[in-house]
Parts: C-alpha cells; sequence; structure tokens
C-alpha cells in the first residue's frame, strides 16, 4: 500500500503539489488523471524518490519512505521516453535490475525468461533497442522494470510516444499484465480516456489538488467540482440558484417556469453549478412530466451528424446552450435546427456541484462519442 | 532534352566537384608534395626529379635526435592525454549535472582558454615557471599542455554528456544502481565515443604543439621543437621531410582506425553510419 499524506512539493514560488492525501491499495491499478502541469508527475517522482517533498510524508507498504533513497525503494519507474539502455539488449536491459542486486543465476534466468514471455518478447532478447518498434520498446521497458518485482510499477505517460491505434492495444495489454502480476501500478496520464479504461481508480488533480479520487464510472456519472466534469468527457455546465433543498435533491428553476432537479455533490454552501451529460438529455417536441426529473425549454441552434450519434446544441431562455446527445436510432426526438423544444432529464443524473474557477477551456474538445464515427 | 537544359542540369554537379577537388589540394597538396619528395635522392625540394630512394627514411631511423625526440612527444603526449581525459570528464560531470553558483561562469572560462593563441600561453607559462623558480624540462611542458588540452576535453566530453539522456541515469538508480555502477555501466559506455574523441585531439594537440612546448622546454625537446632546430640547415630537410611523413601517417592512421572501431560499435547497437558520424561531430561541437 502507498499512502500520500499531506504532501507538498514547491519549487521556487510554484507550488507544484499542494497538500495531497492519497491512499493506493495493493494491486490497484490507479491512475492520476490532469493536465500538464497538474502536478500528477511531479507525485509520481515523489513516489520513486526523484523528488525530494517540500514537506509531507510518503509511505511504502505501512514503512516511511520520504527520505529514502530511490534505489532502496522497491518501486520501479516506466519512464514517458522509456529510458532503455542503448548500448545493451533487450535480454541484457531486462536482467539490469537482477546483475545489480546480484541474483543467483538461475533463479535470475528464470524470471527473465518469465518476464520476456509475458510481454512477448521472444526471439528479440539479442536486439538493441535502436532496432526494435515503439511498441516494442515499451514493453522492453515494463519487462525491465516488472522483473525486479516491485511492490509498485510507476509509470510516467508511458504511452505518450506510440500512435492511437497501438496505443489501444497497449492499454489492454497494459491491464492484462497488470492483472497477471498483481503488481499495484500507479499510472500517469493526462489522456481521460486512457484513464477511464484501464483504471481501477482515478485521482483527478488540478493545479496541485486532487480533485477527486473515484472509480472511472463515478467520476463521469458523479463528478464533484466542475473541474472534473469539464474534464471528464464532454458536460453541460448551467449556473443557477438553488431555491430550494428536499433532502439531497436540490430545486431550481430558470424563471421560465419550468424546473431542474439534481443530487447533491460535494458542499452544499458554494454549490452554484449543476452538471448533466449530454447523452442523458431527451428531447420532446411537447412538454411532457417528467416525474422527479427535470424540465427546461429551448431552441435547437445547430445540429451535426456524428454517426451513431446527432449532436444537437440547444439554446435554453436564459441564453445557456446545452450540448444533446442523440443516439440514431429512430427512436429520438425532434432534431432540426430552429425547432423548439423541451428538455427532459432524470434527477439521479444531475448533480449540483462547486462554482469554482472557470476550468481551463474544454469546450472545444470532441465530443466524448466522436471517435465512434 | 535540348542541349541547354542539359548543362544547366550538369553544372551544379560539375561545379561541386571542381570545388571540392580545389579544397582538396589546398589541404592536403602540400604535406602530398612533401610526402613525395622524402623519396627524391636531393637534398633540395624541388625538381628536377633526382631519383627514387628510401636513404632518408634510414638516415631519419638513425637520427638519434629524430628518435629521442619523437619518443619525447609520445610519452608527453599519453600523459598529457591520459591527464586530461580524468580531469576533463569529472569537469565535464560536474558541469552538465551538479547545479551550482556560478556555473555558467565557470564554464565560461573553461571555454575561453580554448581562443588564447597558444603563443600567449606559452609565454605565459614561461614567466610563470621562472617567476616560482620552476626548471623548464618534459614536466613543465606537460603541464602547459594539459591547460589547453583540459578545456578542450571539457568541451567535447560535456557535449556527449548534454546529449545523453539523464533518465537513463534514474532508471539506473531506480533498478537499484550505486553511483559508481550506473557511471561505470551506464554513463561510460555512452559517453565512450566522446571520450575517444576527446583523446584523439587531446593527443593530437599535444603531440603537434610547438609554441608551447617551444616556450616551456628545457634541454629535451618534443618532435617539433627538434624540427623547428634541425631546419635551421638546409641539409637536414630530407630527413625531416621523412620523419615527418612517417608521424603523419601514423596520426592519420590512428584517427582512422578509432572512427572505423566507433562505426562498427554503432553499427552493432543497431544505428546507422549517420549515427557514428553524429556522434564524432556532435563530441566536437
Amino acid at each position: 500500500m502507498i499512502t500520500l499524506s499531506n504532501l507538498t512539493k514547491t519549487f521556487g514560488d510554484s507550488t507544484a503539489v499542494n497538500a495531497i492525501d492519497l491512499e493506493i491499495a495493493n494491486g490497484e491499478f490507479f491512475s492520476m488523471l490532469g493536465p500538464s502541469g497538474c502536478g500528477k508527475t511531479t507525485t509520481l517522482r515523489m513516489i520513486a524518490g526523484f523528488e525530494e517533498p517540500t514537506s509531507g510524508r510518503i509511505e511504502l507498504a505501512g514503512e516511511d519512505v520520504t527520505w529514502t533513497s530511490p534505489k532502496k525503494r522497491n518501486v520501479n519507474m516506466v519512464f514517458q521516453n522509456y529510458a532503455l539502455f542503448p548500448h545493451m539488449t533487450v535480454r541484457e536491459n531486462v536482467e539490469f535490475g537482477l546483475k545489480i542486486k546480484k541474483l543467483e543465476k538461475a533463479r535470475a534466468t528464470e524470471r527473465i525468461e518469465r518476464m520476456i514471455t509475458a510481454v512477448r518478447l521472444e526471439g528479440f532478447e539479442s536486439r538493441h533497442p535502436a532496432q526494435l518498434s515503439g511498441g516494442q520498446q515499451q514493453r522492453v521497458a515494463l519487462a525491465r522494470a516488472l522483473v525486479n518485482e516491485p511492490a509498485a510499477l510507476l509509470l510516467d505517460e508511458p504511452l505518450g510516444a506510440l500512435d492511437l491505434k497501438l496505443r489501444k492495444e497497449m492499454q489492454l495489454e497494459l491491464k492484462s499484465i497488470q492483472q497477471q502480476t498483481g503488481t499495484t501500478f500507479v499510472y500517469v496520464t493526462h489522456d481521460q480516456e486512457e484513464a477511464l479504461t484501464m483504471s481501477d481508480r482515478v485521482a483527478v488533480m488540478n493545479g496541485g489538488n486532487v480533485e477527486q479520487v473515484d472509480d472511472p464510472r463515478s467520476l463521469y456519472e458523479k463528478p464533484r467540482s466542475e473541474f472534473v466534469a469539464d474534464f471528464i468527457g464532454t458536460s453541460n455546465l448551467l449556473k443557477v440558484e438553488v431555491e430550494t433543498w428536499d433532502g439531497d435533491i436540490a430545486r431550481a428553476g430558470l424563471g421560465d417556469g419550468l424546473r431542474i432537479t439534481c443530487r447533491e455533490s460535494g458542499d452544499r454552501a458554494s454549490a452554484k453549478t449543476i452538471t448533466v451529460r449530454p447523452e442523458k438529455i431527451n428531447v420532446h417536441a411537447g412538454p411532457v412530466d417528467p416525474g422527479q426529473g427535470s424540465l427546461v425549454r429551448g431552441r435547437i441552434i445547430e445540429n451535426v451528424y456524428l454517426g451513431s450519434m446527432t449532436q444537437l446544441i440547444v439554446e435554453l431562455s436564459t441564453g445557456e446552450r446545452l450540448i444533446v446527445h442523440e443516439l440514431n436510432d429512430d427512436s429520438g426526438g425532434p432534431s432540426e435546427a430552429g425547432t423548439e423544444v423541451y428538455l427532459s432529464w432524470a434527477t439521479d443524473h444531475s448533480f449540483v456541484i462547486e462554482g469554482a474557477a472557470k476550468a481551463p477551456d474544454q469546450q472545444a474538445a470532441l465530443p466524448a462519442g466522436a471517435e465512434s464515427l | 532534352m535540348p542541349l541547354s537544359r542539359r548543362i544547366q542540369r550538369a553544372l551544379p554537379n560539375a561545379l561541386s566537384i571542381g570545388l571540392t577537388g580545389l579544397v582538396m589540394v589546398i589541404l592536403f597538396g602540400p604535406v602530398l608534395l612533401l610526402a613525395l619528395f622524402s623519396f627524391n635522392d636531393s637534398t633540395v625540394i624541388s625538381l628536377p626529379w633526382e631519383g627514387f630512394t628510401t636513404r632518408w627514411y634510414s638516415e631519419a631511423l638513425n637520427d638519434d635526435g629524430a628518435m629521442t625526440a619523437i619518443g619525447n612527444s609520445v610519452m608527453v603526449a599519453s600523459i598529457v592525454t591520459v591527464a586530461s581525459l580524468i580531469l576533463g570528464t569529472l569537469a565535464s560531470w560536474g558541469l552538465t549535472r551538479i547545479p551550482f553558483r556560478g556555473r555558467p561562469l565557470v564554464a565560461g572560462v573553461h571555454g575561453s582558454v580554448l581562443v588564447v593563441p597558444w603563443l600567449i600561453i606559452g609565454v605565459a607559462g614561461l614567466i610563470f615557471f621562472s617567476q616560482i623558480e620552476m626548471a623548464l624540462s618534459l614536466q613543465t611542458i606537460i603541464l602547459m599542455h594539459i591547460v589547453v588540452t583540459f578545456p578542450l576535453v571539457v568541451a567535447v566530453v560535456s557535449a556527449g554528456l548534454i546529449r545523453f539522456d539523464p533518465s537513463l541515469e534514474e532508471a539506473a538508480i531506480d533498478m537499484g544502481a550505486s553511483q559508481l555502477q550506473m557511471m561505470r555501466y551506464i554513463v561510460l559506455p555512452q559517453i565512450a565515443p566522446s571520450l575517444a574523441a576527446a583523446a584523439i585531439f587531446a593527443f593530437a594537440w599535444s603531440f603537434n604543439n610547438f609554441e608551447i612546448s617551444f616556450f616551456t622546454g628545457g634541454f629535451e625537446q618534443t618532435f617539433p621543437v627538434w624540427v623547428y632546430g634541425v631546419l635551421r640547415h638546409s641539409s637536414n630537410l630530407p630527413v625531416v621531410n621523412a620523419a615527418s611523413t612517417v608521424i603523419a601517417l601514423a596520426q592519420v592512421l590512428l584517427v582512422f582506425g578509432l572512427w572505423y572501431g566507433m562505426k562498427l560499435m554503432t553499427r552493432r547497437r543497431g544505428g546507422s553510419d549517420h549515427d557514428a558520424a553524429e556522434m564524432i561531430t556532435g563530441a566536437v561541437r
């Protein structure tokens, strides 16, 4: 188990990591996700021992390693550019850690061979890194780290240099290697899709702070801050004044007689924004009874065909715009631009969250389903 | 194709061949000419050709002065090479890996020695040694040669270290290597080409140096100083010529051998010839 408590790192005047607390369980695939400069890599390097924290504490398996040298920590790192030793063959690279540890020859050979098989590099043992493809180099880096049987493997954007198709393959492969070996993986990435597909839990980081730690589904379905809602997938964010609270359900209106209801998520006092995912919104030609849910009115101003679905931009009476994703299965409502429509969604699908400072501009990003064209 | 177009196409090619030829003649012509005349059976270096002889070579071989001077030069250059390689590599490590106050200044001071004329360094050395009342000898020559080859090694090896990815060092430490093991197994093999290039240049600079050796040397002469001394009598010219040809040939063979070795090494690592060239030119940059 890895425990970070009150961990802080400052570089001069700027705070890279701001008093974060994290607990990573044994055998977990744990990701740190965030935009560049959010402190995720610095945190990883502190766990590895390459950066010394300004304050706070790092524990590995209950032992305080805050000031332990990296070579004495039972964790290994997979570097962003792989950092393979170019003058050594694949086998020599994988062998390096065991040679340093002076592991008995027979046992070392057995472990090396098992590892090379696990990452499917049989037959490549005597090649040099320059003679391998990017994906193969990646697998050598993985084998070189895992052969040491570390308590945790730290991966710093390991798929960043690969092309999209290879990246997808390697995602599955990483996950399966993680499950085979049962090693704790701490994975740093700025790619939300990568984090969501592979991880058991994800810590979303922003500006040196941990915004939310949750399993992928909860992160997507129940974002607890505006930043998380905006960073993970496509999200609609509406500024509202909560009028009444009914248990943990907030009620609000947009001044047109219709209403919005949503679940509480986070701090009630600073709740100023509601979030709802585009695919959770239903489009109707006329007013419907939303039950306990939300109902608002608007006009379709844009209609984009995305293959498996259609993306609508609906302008509400307040001038705010909602993105709506409608599956192209002939069951949807009106979709022509200019049509007056009613939008409904269930209470459980929207949350009132902290109206923090505006998150980095993610609105221009492609909708989550756009690749399914 | 019309003739004008054909000429237009061929012209750049012809020009570049011509220009390359001219540069080669200017660079190597004089040396080759000397080498040629070292086989001429005459004490004057000019035509007519008096007949082929290897007399000058056997005379050079039996000339105690020449042999002693060459021996001195080889010894001086070897000591200078080893000393400046060790000192220079340590300094390069400090300058590229250890952050300290005033690092740019220290690096600048190292570089600036490279642009000071050897003549001035030689004179400065002479004044320095006479001030501290140290007798001039091969030792003083060695000391002053290190003054110029040390910054050269620093420049070449630093370039190698800067091009070397520091995450390789972190990876080695991450695998449990000590600083020493990391140096031995990761850093040294990686900067070997830079070290080789630095060694070649340090040796050549020391071996070929005249100005510093002339001013800071005692009775024992290095080869260039010996050449200068005996050239005052023109009858010695063919012997000097023969000795110089042998020395030049040895140096060329040495450099070519090392170059070929490096090429083999990068090939074995899966690199291309381009990488080998890159390593050497990178090292020199």
